[in-house]
C-alpha cells in the first residue's frame, strides 16, 4: 500500500493529537491548597495559663480567743477604717433559758472586742452567724481591693523562661481591652497539682503588679493570663501551619511559578499561629499552609 | 437432514459471525452485569438477615449510668419485649505493642459459661473465655485481623486506673459489632478499635459494677411497638441515668451497614437494570437492522409461499443465535463474578456466614428480557418486510428521494469533496436511522462516562474531607467533661503544635414530627484544624448563636435556616431549649450538627467544658506525645484521622472502586459492540451502493473514507451526546445513592471526559479497521451480482 | 398429478372488456398434436376484471395498470410482450399474488385473489406458483442445489431437485454458491426452482434476458416442456418478439394496458427460434 504525502500527514497530525490528548488527561491536575504570606509582622510567645487576682497585703482576721462570738454585722464590701470594731467573742457565754431564736440583746461587758488592724475593705466574712469559733478560726479578711496582684501558676519547665519585669497581659473574655501588668515575681518553690485531665504537675507561682489600677476587679477574680516570654515588632514571620518536619529541621513549600517548591528554612521563636523565619524565605514568599502528602518538590499547585 | 431454511440460518450466522459476536459480547455485558450485581446485593441481604437472626441481634439498646441487676426483671416484663440482656460496657485505653499511639477498648460482659445469648458471639478461632481465669478476653475479628492477633496473645489495658494484661482467648464477631466503630469516627479504624469480650464476673469486679449493669440490649416480640418499649425502657432507666434507648436503625454499625447496604442497592439493582436495558435497546437496534438487509430475501420466501410464521420462526432463529451465546456466557460469568463479589464482600462486612444464591427468577428475568427484546428487534423487521406485498419487497429499495436538502440549501455543497457530499446526503435521508445509530452510541458511552465518573465522586471526598475538613494529627476524647483548662494542657505539651478543642452532646433534634439523634458538636469559632468544609470547598464558620445542620439533616428535619430546632439533650441535666437554623452545610460525610462551643455550653448550664480536642503534633514529638496520652487518667481513646483515610480507601474506596472497574470493563466492551454493529450494518446495508461506486472509478480508498467517514461522523457525534446521557446517569445515581453517612457530589474531571472520548474513539478505529478489511477485499462482481 | 383439460367452452376478451363466446376459426389455434375441438374445452384459469395498479416511488405516481382485462387460460403458455415499463411485470406479480391491484378483480379457479387475505395468499402461492423473477434473487448463502430444495421442502409433489437442475442443464454446478455462478447460470437455477415444484401456474419475467442464444434455448424448452407435460398454465415476459413465436397467445401490453392479443397458429419450438 503507497502511502503518499498526503496521508503521511495526516497521520502525523493524528498521532500528534492524539498525543496532545493522553497528556492532557494524565499530566497531573493542579493540586489545590491553602496559601499564606511570609511577612514582616509583630510577634510574641506567650506562656498563657489560667490565674486569679488577689489583695496584696490581705489581713485574715482570726479569733483572739475561744468562745461564743456574736452575729458579725458587716458584709462584704463595707468599707472600714482601722481600728473598726469587728466582731466581739464572748469566752464565758451564760447558759441561755430563753429560747434560742431570740437574739442576745445584752452585751456582754466580758467579751473580748476585736478591732480591724488596718482599713480597708472587707473581703470576706467567713460565717455570719453567731456562733463558737476556736482561737485562731478565720472571721473575716481585710484588703484594699485596689491594691490587687495577679497570680498564676504555671508549669516550671516554662517558669524557667519567665523574668521578673516581663509583661503580662490580663484578659477576661468579657473585656474589650487588655490590661498590662508585669512580673514582680517568679516563686521558688514549686507545688505539686493534678491537671485537668488528671496528671501531677510541677506547678510554680508568678505574681505579678498590674500597671495601672483596675477598679473592676475584685478579689479573687479569675483571669486569662499570658505572660510575654518574647516580643518583637517586626520580624519576618510565616504562619505555623506551613511547617512539617523534615528529619531534625523543618521545611515549607513555597509557590514558585504554580509549583510547589521544597525549602528548607530556619526559625527562631515559635507560636501556635506564627513562627519567626531566621533563613530559608524572603519577605512576600507564598507558602503552602497544611501541606498534605500529595505534595513533593515540582507538584504543581492552585492556590485556593 | 436439515431443510433448506435451516441451512440457510446456519450459513447466515457463520457469515455473520462478526456482528453476531459483537452482539453477543454486549449481550453478555449486560446479562453479566445484571446477574452478578443483582445476586450480591440479593444474596448479601439474605446473609445479613440470615446473621441477625442466628445470632440474634438486638431490636433496642439502652446505656445507663448504673442500674441495680434487678431492674432487669422489670424491663423484661415490659409488653413487647421478648428477651433482656444486661451488660457491663466500658471504654478503656488499651497498650498495643508496636503502636506508639493509644489504642481504645470497649469492653462488653459476656456470661461466664457459654449459652445463647442476645448479640451472640460466632468463634472464629480459639476459645470461650475461662471463667476461673480474670484475664481472658474475646476480641473482635477485625481487630485481631488487623493487628495480627492469635488467641494466646497478650493485650495491656488500664482498667479503672490500672494496667492489667488481657490474653486473648478467642476472636469472635458479633452482629451487634459488623462495623467495629466507636461513637465520633466516620469509619472503622480497625487498629486502633475493639471489642473486648469479658465475662461479667471479671468485668464487674473492676469497674466496680457488682451487682449493677450500665448497658442493656433486647429484642422485641413480634407485633411490639418499638417506640413503645423504648419509651418504657427509657422510664426506667431514667433514675439511674439512662442516656436514651434506641432502635436498631441507631445503633452505629446497623446503620453503617445500612448505609452500605443503600449503596449496594444503587448499584444492585439500578445499575444492572440500566445495563440491561441500553443492552435491549442495542440488540433490538442491531437485529432489526440485520433482518432488513434480508428484506429481498425474505420476499423471495414469501414469494415462494414460506408462510409469515415460518419467516418469522426463521429470523426468531437467527435472532436467538446472536443472543443466547452472549446470553449463556454472561450468565456464566454474572454467577462466577456474583459469587465472587459476594464472597468478597461478605469477608468485608466479617459476616461468619455466607449464603450465595442466584434467584431463579433473577434468572429467568435476563432470560426473558434478552430474548424478548432480540425477538423484537428481530420480528420488528421481519413484520416491516411481510407487510409488504412481495413484489414490493423484493424490489430495490428505491433511491432514496433527492431533494435539495439543508445542505443544498445552505450552498454548501461545492464546499465538500464529493465523498462528504455524499456522506451527508445520505445521512440526512436516513435521518431515523442515523439517530438511533446516534442513540445506540450515546446510550454505550453515557455507561462508560458514569463508570469513570464514580473514580471522580472518590477522589473528591478524599480531597474534600481528609484535606481540606479535617487536618489534625489526632483526635483526642476524654472520659468525662474537662475544664477549658485541659485545652491549654494539651497546648503545653512539648511536640503538640496546635489544638482546637470540641464539646459532643447527644442530642436528640426535633422539629414537628421529625426527629433525629445525633451528636451534637460545639467547636471553636474559627478552627483550623478541624473544620466545616461543603462539597465545593467552601468552609463555614458556626455563628455565635444558632445551630449548623449538614444539609441532609436539615432535609431529614424538614428545617430551613431561620426555622427554630428543639433541642432534647441526653445526658446531664437533660435541658431543652429551641434554637434557630442558622446556617446549612452541603456536607460530604454525616449528617451534621453544629454550635459554637460556648453556646452549647450555655444551653447545657455548664461552665466552659470540653470533651475532647484536636491536636497538631509535630512528628518529631510524636512518639512522646503518645506516650503521655497513653498515660492521661482523662485520656478515654486517641482518633487518627489518617487512619481513618486508610479505611475510608480500603473500605469504601476499595467496594466503589472494584463495582467501578467492572462497569468500566463492561461498558468499553459494550461500546465496543455497538459501534463495530454500527458500522457493520451499515457495510451490508450499502455494500452495494458502495460496490457500484467502486464500479464508477471511485478508489478503494475513496469508498472507504464514505463509509468511514459515516462512522466517524456518527460516533463522533455520539460522545457528546454521551456526556448529556452520562450527567443525566450520574446525577440520577447520585440522588439514589445518598446515604446517611456520605454523599457523592456530582463533579466531572477533565479526565472523564477524555477517556470516554477515547474509549469510544478507539473502539470507532478498531471497528473501522476491521471493517476497511472487509470493504478491501468486497469482491465488485460478486457483490454487485448477489445483492447482498 | 397430471392435468387434462376438460372440455368447456372457451371464453375471449377482445380488449374491451366484454365477454363474449369464442368466436370462429380466426382464432383457433394450430398446434401440431391438438385437435382444434380442443380449444373450445380450454378454461380460463384466470380471469381478470378491471385492475389498475398505481405505485408511489418515493415522490412519483407510477400508473403501471390502467383497467386492464384479460382471461388466462388453463394450460396455456402466454407470452406477454411489450416495451419497458408497460407494465408487464406488474400484471405478471398480480397474477401472482405477489401484488394487489389497485382497483379491480382477479379470480384463479375458485380462488378470489383480491379479497383474499395475506396468508391466503402466501398460500396459493405456495401450493400453486412458480415463478421465475427477472433479478434471479437467490439465497446467496444457499447452494444452487438448496435453493432448489428450498422451495421443494414445501411442495406437495414436487420433482427431485437434481432432477430440475438437470433439465436445466446445470448438474454438475448443483454444490455452488450464486456468487461462483454466472448471471445465466443463476438464471438456470431460478428456473430450477420454479419448475421443481410441478407448479400449477408458472410465471416467468424476462428468463432468458441475461442469456446468451443456447443457454437462453435451453431455458425455454425446460418452460416449454412444464407447460406441456404438465399442464401448467405458464406466462413468460419478453421484450423478445422471436420467442413469442412459441406461445399459445401473444399478448402486446402498453402503458398499462392490453393492446393487442394474438394467438400462434403453430407453436414453434424452443430450438427452432432463431434471435
Amino acid at each position: 500500500m503507497q502511502i503518499g504525502r498526503k496521508r503521511l500527514i495526516y497521520i502525523g497530525a493524528a498521532i500528534v493529537a492524539l498525543g496532545l490528548l493522553l497528556w492532557s488527561v494524565f499530566r497531573e491536575s493542579p493540586v489545590s491548597v491553602e496559601a499564606g504570606v511570609v511577612k514582616r509582622s509583630p510577634m510574641a510567645v506567650t506562656i498563657d495559663a489560667e490565674g486569679r487576682t488577689r489583695v496584696r497585703d490581705k489581713v485574715t482576721v482570726t479569733a483572739p480567743i475561744s468562745g461564743l462570738m456574736a452575729r458579725i454585722r458587716l458584709t462584704e464590701g463595707d468599707n472600714i477604717v482601722r481600728n473598726f470594731p469587728l466582731a466581739e467573742i464572748d469566752p464565758n457565754p451564760p447558759i441561755q433559758r430563753t429560747t434560742p431564736t431570740e437574739p442576745r440583746s445584752m452585751p456582754n461587758p466580758y467579751a473580748a472586742k476585736v478591732f480591724a488592724p488596718i482599713g480597708g475593705k472587707v473581703l470576706r466574712v467567713f460565717d455570719k452567724s453567731e456562733r463558737f469559733v476556736a482561737a485562731g478560726a478565720p472571721i473575716l479578711e481585710l484588703g484594699n481591693p485596689e491594691n490587687i496582684e495577679i497570680v498564676v501558676d504555671i508549669l516550671s519547665t516554662d517558669a524557667v523562661m519567665v523574668r521578673p519585669g516581663a509583661v503580662m497581659v490580663i484578659q477576661n473574655e468579657h473585656e474589650v481591652s487588655p490590661i498590662r501588668a508585669h512580673v514582680r515575681l517568679v516563686e521558688s518553690q514549686a507545688i505539686t497539682k493534678v491537671s485537668a485531665l488528671g496528671v501531677e504537675e510541677q506547678r510554680v507561682n508568678v505574681i505579678g503588679d498590674l500597671d495601672s489600677k483596675y477598679s473592676h476587679y475584685g478579689d479573687n477574680f479569675r483571669v486569662d493570663v499570658r505572660i510575654m516570654v518574647w516580643e518583637a515588632d517586626e520580624v519576618l514571620t510565616i504562619p505555623s501551619s506551613a511547617l512539617f518536619r523534615s528529619g531534625e529541621n523543618w521545611d515549607v513549600f513555597v509557590i514558585e511559578k504554580g509549583k510547589a517548591r521544597r525549602r528548607s528554612v530556619t526559625i527562631g521563636h515559635q507560636n501556635p499561629e506564627s513562627t519567626e523565619v531566621l533563613g530559608g524565605l524572603s519577605e512576600g514568599d507564598t507558602v503552602i499552609l497544611f501541606p498534605s502528602s500529595q505534595l513533593s518538590d515540582g507538584t504543581k499547585v492552585e492556590a485556593r | 437432514m436439515l431443510s433448506s431454511l435451516n441451512k440457510k440460518l446456519l450459513r447466515d450466522i457463520l457469515h455473520l459471525r462478526g456482528q453476531i459476536i459483537a452482539t453477543a459480547l454486549v449481550v453478555a455485558c449486560g446479562v453479566a452485569s445484571f446477574v452478578s450485581m443483582q445476586s450480591t446485593y440479593d444474596s448479601l441481604l439474605i446473609t445479613q438477615q440470615d446473621y441477625y437472626a442466628e445470632y440474634r441481634f438486638g431490636d433496642v439498646f439502652a446505656h445507663a449510668k448504673r442500674a441495680p441487676e434487678n431492674l432487669r426483671a422489670s424491663i423484661e416484663r415490659i409488653p413487647g419485649v421478648a428477651s433482656v440482656q444486661t451488660r457491663i460496657v466500658s471504654e478503656v485505653v488499651l497498650d498495643l505493642p508496636g503502636l506508639r499511639e493509644p489504642v481504645q477498648g470497649r469492653i462488653v460482659s459476656i456470661p461466664e459459661h457459654r449459652s445463647p445469648m442476645l448479640n451472640d458471639l460466632h468463634l472464629l478461632r480459639g476459645r470461650y473465655v475461662d471463667p476461673r481465669n480474670s484475664r481472658e478476653i474475646i476480641v473482635s475479628g477485625a481487630f485481631a485481623d488487623a493487628n495480627g492477633f492469635d488467641p494466646g496473645d497478650s493485650i495491656d489495658a488500664i482498667i479503672n486506673g490500672r494496667w492489667r494484661r488481657l490474653t486473648i482467648a478467642g476472636v469472635a464477631l458479633s452482629p451487634e459489632y459488623i462495623y467495629e466503630i466507636r461513637g465520633g469516627d466516620i469509619f472503622p479504624d480497625n487498629k486502633r478499635f475493639g471489642i473486648l469480650w469479658m465475662d461479667r464476673t471479671s468485668v464487674a469486679a473492676a469497674f466496680d459494677m457488682e451487682g449493677a449493669f450500665n448497658d442493656l440490649s433486647l429484642t422485641l416480640a413480634p407485633g411490639a411497638s418499638e417506640q413503645q418499649v423504648i419509651d418504657e425502657v427509657d422510664r426506667a432507666l431514667e433514675a439511674f441515668g439512662g442516656t436514651g434507648a434506641y432502635g436498631r436503625s441507631d445503633q452505629l454499625s446497623f446503620r453503617f451497614l445500612v448505609n452500605e447496604f443503600a449503596q449496594l442497592r444503587s448499584f444492585g439493582i439500578v445499575l444492572p437494570l440500566i445495563f440491561l436495558g441500553v443492552t435491549a435497546f442495542l440488540l433490538h437496534l442491531v437485529l432489526s437492522r440485520l433482518v432488513n438487509t434480508q428484506r429481498e430475501q425474505v420476499g423471495l420466501l414469501k414469494a415462494f409461499g414460506y408462510t409469515n410464521f415460518e419467516i418469522g420462526s426463521h429470523y426468531l432463529g437467527l435472532a436467538a443465535a446472536a443472543v443466547s451465546g452472549g446470553l449463556l456466557l454472561g450468565m456464566l460469568l454474572g454467577v462466577w463474578m456474583g459469587s465472587w463479589m459476594t464472597t468478597m464482600y461478605a469477608d468485608y462486612f466479617h459476616f461468619p456466614l455466607l449464603n450465595f444464591s442466584v434467584g431463579f427468577p433473577l434468572i429467568v428475568y435476563s432470560i426473558l428480557i434478552t430474548l424478548a427484546s432480540a425477538a423484537a428487534g428481530a420480528m420488528s423487521a421481519v413484520r416491516n418486510a411481510v407487510r409488504l406485498p412481495a413484489a414490493e419487497a423484493m424490489r430495490p429499495e428505491p433511491p432514496a428521494s433527492f431533494q435539495a436538502g439543508l445542505l443544498e440549501r445552505l450552498q454548501m455543497t461545492r464546499v465538500l469533496p464529493s465523498s462528504a457530499r455524499i456522506i451527508f446526503r445520505n445521512l440526512s435521508r436516513h435521518p431515523v436511522k442515523a439517530t438511533l445509530a446516534v442513540l445506540g452510541i450515546s446510550l454505550a458511552s453515557a455507561l462508560l462516562f458514569t463508570g469513570f465518573y464514580f473514580f471522580d465522586a472518590i477522589d473528591r471526598i478524599v480531597e474534600v474531607q481528609f484535606r481540606q475538613a479535617i487536618r489534625e494529627d489526632a483526635v483526642v476524647a476524654f472520659n468525662s467533661l474537662r475544664p477549658q483548662s485541659a485545652r491549654r494542657e494539651l497546648a503545653e505539651m512539648e511536640g503538640v503544635r496546635s489544638v482546637e478543642t470540641f464539646r459532643a452532646v447527644p442530642v436528640r433534634l426535633r422539629s414537628e414530627n421529625h426527629s433525629k439523634r445525633v451528636a451534637l458538636m460545639g467547636t471553636e469559632r474559627n478552627p483550623d484544624l478541624h473544620r466545616i468544609v461543603d462539597e465545593r470547598s467552601q468552609v463555614f464558620t458556626v455563628p455565635p448563636g444558632g445551630i449548623v445542620l449538614s444539609d441532609a439533616l436539615a432535609d431529614t428535619l424538614g428545617v430551613a435556616i431561620g426555622d427554630q430546632v428543639t433541642i432534647d439533650v441526653l445526658e446531664g441535666a437533660r435541658p431543652t431549649a429551641k434554637v434557630e437554623l442558622a446556617a446549612t452545610v452541603d456536607e460530604l460525610m454525616g449528617m451534621n450538627a453544629y454550635m459554637h462551643i460556648r453556646a452549647l455550653n450555655r444551653l447545657m448550664n455548664e461552665d466552659d467544658v470540653i470533651s475532647g480536642a484536636y491536636l497538631e503534633i509535630d512528628p518529631k514529638y510524636s512518639d512522646v506525645v503518645y506516650a503521655k496520652l497513653k498515660r492521661m487518667p482523662a485520656v478515654a481513646g486517641v482518633g487518627l484521622p489518617g487512619a481513618m483515610l486508610e479505611t475510608f480507601n480500603e473500605t469504601f474506596g476499595k467496594t466503589i472502586g472494584q463495582f467501578t472497574s467492572i462497569l468500566v470493563l463492561f461498558s468499553s466492551a459494550i461500546v465496543f459492540g455497538v459501534v463495530y454493529n454500527a458500522a457493520r450494518i451499515a457495510l451490508s446495508e450499502r455494500g452495494r451502493e458502495l460496490a457500484s461506486l467502486r464500479v464508477l472509478g471511485f478508489t478503494k480508498g475513496e469508498v472507504t473514507r464514505i463509509l468511514l467517514g459515516e462512522h466517524a461522523f456518527l460516533t463522533a457525534l455520539g460522545i457528546p451526546i454521551g456526556f448529556a446521557v452520562g450527567f443525566f446517569l450520574c446525577a440520577t445515581m447520585n440522588n439514589l445513592m445518598d446515604t446517611e453517612l456520605l454523599r457523592l457530589p456530582l463533579v466531572f474531571s477533565q479526565k472523564t471526559f477524555v477517556l470516554t472520548a477515547l474509549f469510544v474513539a478507539l473502539a470507532a478505529v478498531v471497528s473501522g479497521l476491521l471493517i476497511m478489511r472487509r470493504l478491501r477485499r468486497l469482491d465488485l462482481i460478486a457483490v454487485l451480482k448477489t445483492r447482498e | 398429478m397430471k392435468r387434462t383439460r376438460p372440455a368447456t367452452v372457451p371464453e375471449t376478451n377482445d380488449g374491451a372488456g366484454l365477454i363474449k363466446p369464442a368466436g370462429g376459426p380466426e382464432h383457433i389455434v394450430g398446434r401440431p398434436e391438438s385437435e382444434p375441438q380442443i380449444l373450445n374445452s380450454m378454461q380460463a384459469i384466470f380471469r381478470i376484471r378491471g385492475i389498475s395498479k398505481v405505485y408511489r416511488m418515493g415522490d412519483v405516481e407510477v400508473h403501471a395498470l390502467r383497467s386492464l382485462d384479460l382471461d388466462l387460460y388453463e394450460g396455456e403458455l402466454a407470452v406477454l410482450l411489450g416495451p419497458s415499463g408497460s407494465g408487464k411485470s406488474t400484471l405478471l406479480n398480480i397474477i401472482g399474488g405477489l401484488d394487489v391491484p389497485t382497483s379491480g378483480e382477479v379470480h384463479y379457479a375458485d380462488h378470489d385473489l383480491t379479497r383474499a387475505t395475506d396468508s391466503e395468499l402466501t398460500q396459493y402461492r405456495r401450493d400453486h406458483v412458480g415463478f421465475v423473477f427477472q433479478f434471479y434473487n437467490l439465497i446467496p448463502s444457499l447452494t444452487a442445489l438448496e435453493n432448489v430444495e428450498l422451495i421443494t421442502e414445501v411442495s406437495e409433489n414436487p420433482m427431485k431437485a437434481e432432477e430440475a437442475l438437470e433439465i436445466v442443464g446445470l448438474s454438475e454446478r448443483m454444490d455452488h454458491f450464486p456468487a461462483q455462478l454466472s448471471g445465466g447460470e443463476q438464471q438456470r437455477v431460478a428456473i430450477a426452482r420454479a419448475i421443481a415444484k410441478r407448479p400449477d401456474v408458472l410465471l416467468c419475467d424476462e428468463p432468458t434476458g441475461a442469456l446468451d442464444v443456447e443457454t437462453g434455448k435451453i431455458v425455454l424448452a425446460a418452460i416449454e416442456r412444464v407447460n406441456r407435460e404438465l399442464g401448467t398454465t405458464t406466462a413468460v415476459i419478453t421484450h423478445n418478439v422471436s420467442i413469442a413465436r412459441m406461445a399459445d397467445r401473444v399478448i402486446h401490453i402498453g402503458s398499462g394496458q392490453i393492446v393487442s392479443i394474438e394467438r400462434n397458429e403453430t407453436k414453434a419450438r424452443p430450438a427452432d427460434l432463431v434471435w
